[in-house]
């Protein structure tokens, strides 16, 4: 069905339509009109026949009557006028064929008649009937039938590769615009589709596509500039607010109570701007233009760096951060994008860091699967209760109940690129403790 | 030190001024390019802070314009952009370090003091400890000629522990000289990151003796294998 409902399939069943009716109905003219000829030089042999055999009847002084072929019914009757018709001759079951001549059980008949005066000079009649079988007619209107059939089936055969022929030719450029047009992404950079030389209405859908692209790609890169804006408008605030502070906190004359207050105050203003980047790597995320610059990368030295940029807000809290390397591994270079899995990472030790419970540690751990050869950096940490469902962590934040706890913008995001970079997140839970790994191929 | 903050948001600059004149630097603002160049040029500052975002000329002029007058003072980029290619574009321009913005003041303060430590022409710009070698001035680092990829907390291990060549030096110095904390660290990021030091430094080389020596209960310690002998 799908077939028959593509442009190529209706072309072909139309053609096919076409053709056949006209064949079916110029063939049945022809087969009309062929067995009338036929059954008319038929008649004509039948008659001569008779004729000739008519010329050979003697009524006087014997009664003569030429013997009928073998595949020939012959009746004789004569007709004296004042006397009782005299039948000379009839073939077995050729009592009574019609007056005038015609079908007459299964044999096709004439009747030819001759005038002459009895040997007692009465006007006399002789008639005669011939007869023959009606299968010669019949074969020959069969062999011009099966002809017929045969030109009808060829014609349609011909009819759907014509038009499948020619419908494949005429797609092709849309075959060739789809094919491309797969290949755009949700926010179209330079690709365009391609415009066939054609003049005919699918050199003009290509030609209003594309102009339709270069107003899809005028409108992400304005959101593109938008988001660039939006982030310096919120992180220039956010980096006054928490230079302030910083500033207010050192200032000799500043009461020890105020302290805590102030760092806390701080941690939450960092945390704020880790958010503006999170949202806005989101609201790239959703529209499916989150470009990934996929480059070699060493996955140590990332998170390395990452639990170093992060230590003084572990000490702070009072959560040890402990990293374990497995020195088996030659080499932790991995293709991705530094800056997103900075993101992920980020996100995974700050939330070990929130939700480890105080004087614990929170374990880095950096190590390759043995079954696949993955690398992968797992962060995990002790906790106070049970997580429950773990999917429901990596659901998206605007899709999960609000009224449910845990299910942040952070893990979703973490997830998502993780799924970007060629695996999710795995998450497990086992004797008290939270664990999340990120695996990545190795370069 | 003496430092320039240039910086078009009021308040921003005006925090950015006080923290450093309360961490005892002196600080003067310029609050657009064409200020900014004047002062560099009439005052020899240690350290520019640079916003990229400015009126006028942006801060990526403004840094190349500094270099084209020939003034070479280090600049540190503050910035809102917060792209790996704003970064790049910025480093390729010639600062030294470009920080994003919203930053913990502690780390600005923490990196104007890698400025500080940077070598003066005073100073010998190669430290060496048998075929190893520390370029200052390049930050450079190799082994046996071989040069070897290390990242800037490697580099400032290595620093530490070839300025006391074949002398130990203890976990508290490596913590208050690399990560400046003065007491526990909380984390066990030394031992991973002379783990990672070692990885190329030593296993990289195995058919060279080791140099980097882990002194049970004491410390670590750089030591050249022809002279122990």
């Amino acid at each position: 069905m799908k077939a028959l409902r593509s442009l190529r399939g209706q072309l072909v069943l139309v053609f096919a339509l076409v053709f056949g009716t006209v064949t079916l109905l110029a063939g049945t003219y022809q087969y009309r009109q062929v067995g009338r000829v036929l059954r008319q030089s038929d008649d004509q042999r039948l008659r001569s026949r008779a004729l000739a055999l008519l010329e050979q009847v003697e009524t006087y002084p014997q009664p003569v009557v030429a013997l009928p072929g073998h595949d020939e019914h012959l009746r004789v009757l004569v007709e004296t006028t004042g006397q009782a018709p005299r039948e000379l001759f009839h073939s077995p079951g050729f009592v009574a064929p019609p007056a005038a001549g015609g079908e007459y059980a299964g044999l096709r008949t004439v009747l030819v008649a001759r005038s002459q005066t009895s040997e007692s000079g009465q006007p006399q009649r002789v008639r005669l009937w011939l007869g023959h079988s009606g299968a010669a007619v019949a074969a020959d209107l069969g062999r011009v039938r099966s002809g017929l059939g045969w030109a009808l089936v060829g014609s349609l055969a011909l009819a759907a590769l014509l038009a499948g022929a020619l419908g494949r030719q005429a797609l092709r450029p849309l075959r060739r615009i789809s094919q491309q047009a797969q290949r755009i992404g949700a926010a179209p950079g330079s690709e365009r589709l391609p415009e066939p030389a054609t003049g005919d209405e699918v050199q003009e859908l290509a030609h209003t596509l594309n102009q339709m692209l270069d107003r899809l790609q005028a409108g992400a890169e304005l959101q593109d500039n938008f988001l660039a804006a939006a982030a310096h408008e919120l992180r220039t605030p956010l980096a006054v607010a928490l230079t302030g502070l910083a500033v207010t906190r050192q200032a000799p004359d500043l009461p020890a109570r105020l302290g805590p207050a102030l760092d806390a105050q701080a941690d939450e203003l960092q945390r704020l701007g880790r958010l503006v980047d999170d949202f806005l790597t989101v609201s790239r995320l959703r529209a499916n233009a989150l470009p990934l610059a996929h480059q070699p990368l060493a996955l140590d030295e990332l998170v390395l760096s990452l639990a170093d940029r992060l230590l003084p807000r572990f000490r702070a809290a009072g959560r040890r951060l402990d990293l374990t390397v497995d020195e088996h591994v030659a080499t932790y270079i991995v293709v991705g994008d530094a800056d997103k899995l900075t993101t992920v990472l980020l996100n995974l030790l700050e939330n070990a860091l929130r939700h480890a419970p105080p004087a614990t540690a929170v374990q880095v751990h950096l190590g390759r699967e043995p079954a696949t050869g993955w690398l992968y950096t797992e962060v995990s940490n002790a906790i106070q209760q049970s997580l429950g469902d773990l999917a429901r962590l990596t659901t998206a934040y605007y899709q999960a109940d609000v009224l449910s706890s845990g299910a942040g913008l952070g893990l979703w995001l973490s997830n998502r690129i993780a799924e970007l970079h060629g695996a999710p997140l795995a998450l497990r839970e086992a004797a008290g403790h939270f664990s999340v790994r990120l695996r990545l191929p190795p370069a | 030190m003496r430092i320039l903050v240039v910086e078009d948001e009021a308040r921003l600059a005006e925090f950015v001024r006080e923290g450093l004149v309360l961490a005892g630097h002196v600080a003067d603002g310029a609050d657009n390019g064409a200020t900014a160049l004047e002062m560099a040029a009439t005052t020899p500052y240690d350290a520019i802070l640079l916003d990229l975002m400015l009126p006028g000329q942006n801060g990526l002029d403004v840094l190349r314009n500094l270099r084209e007058f020939g003034i070479t003072t280090p600049v540190i980029i503050v910035s809102a952009l917060s792209g790996t290619e704003h970064v790049i574009r910025g480093l390729d321009a010639g600062a030294l370090d470009y920080l994003r913005k919203p930053f913990a003041f502690d780390e600005l303060l923490a990196r104007l003091r890698t400025l500080q430590r940077r070598p003066t022409a005073t100073e010998v710009p190669v430290l060496r400890l048998a075929d190893l070698e520390l370029d200052l001035v390049h930050r450079r680092v190799s082994r046996a000629g071989q040069v070897l990829s290390l990242t800037n907390r490697e580099f400032a291990l290595l620093e530490l522990l070839l300025r006391s060549p074949n002398r130990v030096v203890t976990k508290t110095r490596i913590a208050e000289k690399v990560w400046e904390v003065d007491f526990d660290m909380g984390s066990n990021v030394i031992e991973v990151h002379l783990s990672q030091l070692r990885r190329k430094l030593d296993r990289a080389f195995p058919n060279l003796p080791p140099l980097l020596e882990t002194v049970i209960g004491h410390g670590y310690r750089l030591h050249d294998p022809a002279a122990a002998r």
